[in-house]
């Protein structure tokens, strides 16, 4: 074949894959073009396909960075987000095919709809949990995280939509997914409704601590049946479509709304743990040790009694305090890991009446 | 409406079966690597099988004409044994970072068209798509070896313009050989080969749905 019919034949191909949209072919083909027409003779004819071709880079190379922008999702128009909602909802029940129809308009970044739809949904009790960690996912889509704080805030002040132990759940989530965008904010407690918990004095509990801590680690048992763990999952972060019981699957990322791992959103199961000891490494408590029975169990947050007359102890156990070295006891092992106090509510009633109950998040090390 | 769902993970077809008024709705997607001619199909379709179309093709693009999340295409298929047929064909984003649409389009697929282009420089694209194919329909609990599947290698009439392609046989012997299933040569934007691969698609998914309504009787 001849060097001009070679030519010809790499500049159709390259042409053929710049209409069809295959830049980086295309670009690679005119290239090869180049260096076949700077090889060839000198002549005249030579530079003009050799400037002809060079523009022809230049193009397919802008073509290229245009290509390379196009990450901005249109708001499409309402006829088109209502056929999404109708053609993404699966379920047979109204309510769940509403939720997936939402949930579909926020896959395909149709935040700001998917936040209408989210909110008709609050109503629903059922559904009210899952609903608002969509709603807080589609305010760090529209990449404002503190609307999503401030959304958090709303429901903690007014009698909203969310219980206390939905509200907790929220705030750990909401913090995760804070966390995730590289963002750490204080956000405010979920705390039971009642007296609030009286801070300790500094200075005293610094005094009293070596008789309120054995040495040895003791157990420190309440002497109440306690309420039977529950085994607990984990819930997704992630993923806008973590439906209960539904068995969604893990959607693959693309910015917030995917983890990084396409099987990430599988659930784990989280061992049933029945007491905890909490080493203290540093300060006063340096080298104590602290043993308490779990009383409850969701998941990876244990509940746990902190006796009336271990009082002067909640200075170490305010909400976010890190609990660096924790052993866990559960009755098939027992393993080192970390945890961080999540809440504390005043015991009101019963026999632990008087007693603190703290809420601990518990990671495996 | 009932929803026919898979028997010890044997059947695929999940579609929507009205016994009262006596409706069928199935889904087909189309499937492949992007620039393959998913999109053109569906749009060859609209034209000339217009009769048949319920609504408006919808399409939902980028600027530079890619698909952004899908296209939509409703058709009615008339009466087959009482049954009014309706299906709704879809097709997905081939590029690669539009991955987790193509999972969320792909949800409910009753049976798939795979777009497979038969550009030498794209035969990398067509096996990472098929992978990508057979993986989303795994996470569904869905067999790439048992849903009503056809192959469609396109793009057939660049060959004349001296355009390199792969050769049918290869291009079967690499997508083909353990799949098995019906394929057949086509261009798109002609109009070749769009018809037969649809109905080829459709015949052994409302294949696989007679069967799935004998069963539950």
């Amino acid at each position: 074949m001849s060097t001009q019919t070679s030519l010809r034949s790499l500049v159709r191909e390259a042409e053929l894959y710049r209409i069809q949209g295959l830049l980086a072919q295309s670009r690679e083909k005119y290239v090869k073009v180049l260096e076949l027409a700077k090889k060839s003779r000198a002549s005249v004819k030579r530079q003009k396909v050799i400037n002809a071709v060079t523009d022809r880079i230049k193009t397919v190379d802008r073509e290229l960075v245009e290509f390379s922008k196009e990450t901005e999702t249109p708001n499409l128009p309402n006829k088109v987000q209502g056929l999404i909602k109708k053609l993404f909802a699966f379920s047979k029940t109204e309510e769940t095919a509403a939720l997936e129809g939402a949930i579909a308009l926020a896959k395909f970044g149709q935040y700001k709809q998917a936040l209408e739809e989210f909110n008709l949904l609050l109503t629903q009790k059922n559904l009210v949990l899952i609903v608002a960690k969509n709603i807080l996912r589609c305010h760090l889509s529209l990449a404002s995280p503190q609307a999503a704080i401030d959304q958090f805030t709303e429901w903690t002040k007014a009698k909203g939509p969310l219980k206390t132990g939905d509200l907790r759940k929220t705030r750990e989530f909401l913090k995760s997914l804070l966390e995730s965008v590289g963002i750490s904010s204080k956000l405010p407690e979920v705390s039971d409704p009642g007296k609030a918990l009286a801070a300790p004095e500094e200075g005293k509990v610094e005094e009293d601590i070596a008789e309120l801590i054995p040495d040895v680690a003791e157990s420190d048992l309440s002497n109440d049946a306690s309420t039977p763990s529950g085994q607990g999952k984990v819930e997704s972060v992630d993923d806008f479509s973590d439906i209960s019981g539904l068995g969604e699957d893990s959607v693959q990322p693309e910015g917030l709304w995917e983890s990084d791992d396409p099987e990430g959103s599988e659930l784990d199961e989280i061992l049933d743990i029945s007491s905890i000891k909490v080493h203290f490494n540093k300060d006063s408590l340096k080298g104590k040790v602290l043993e308490f029975k779990v009383t409850f169990q969701v998941g990876n947050v244990i509940s746990v009694i902190l006796p009336s007359r271990k009082r002067p102890l909640l200075a170490y156990f305010r909400p976010e305090t890190e609990l660096p070295t924790i052993r866990v006891f559960s009755p098939m092992t027992d393993f080192e890991a970390s945890g961080k106090v999540l809440g504390k509510t005043d015991v009101t009633s019963g026999p632990n009446k008087g007693d603190t109950m703290l809420d601990i998040i518990v990671y495996a090390s | 409406m009932s929803h026919l769902t898979p028997k010890n993970g044997d059947h695929q077809i999940v579609a929507n079966f009205n016994p009262k008024d006596r409706i069928i709705e199935c889904k087909i997607v189309y499937y492949g690597p992007g620039r393959g001619g998913k999109t053109t199909n569906l749009e060859y379709i609209f034209k000339a099988f217009n009769k048949n179309t319920t609504a408006e093709m919808v399409s939902i693009n980028t600027k530079g004409d890619r698909t952004l999340f899908f296209d939509f295409l409703p058709m009615g298929l008339g009466k087959i044994r009482g049954c009014d047929v309706k299906v709704q064909l879809y097709t997905v984003p081939g590029q690669t970072r539009y991955s987790s649409t193509r999972k969320l389009v792909l949800k409910g697929v009753d049976g798939v068209v795979f777009v497979a282009d038969s550009l030498k420089i794209r035969q990398k694209a067509n096996l990472l798509s098929l992978k990508d194919l057979q993986q989303n329909l795994a996470q569904q609990n869905m067999s790439i070896f048992k849903i009503p599947l056809i192959l469609q290698y396109n793009k057939r009439d660049l060959g004349k313009e001296g355009i390199p392609l792969v050769p049918l046989e290869i291009l079967n012997r690499n997508l083909n050989s353990k799949l098995k299933v019906p394929s057949f040569p086509a261009s798109a934007l002609k109009g070749s080969g769009v018809g037969t691969s649809l109905k080829q698609c459709l015949l052994l998914t409302l294949r696989q749905l007679q069967r799935e309504l004998k069963w539950t009787k």
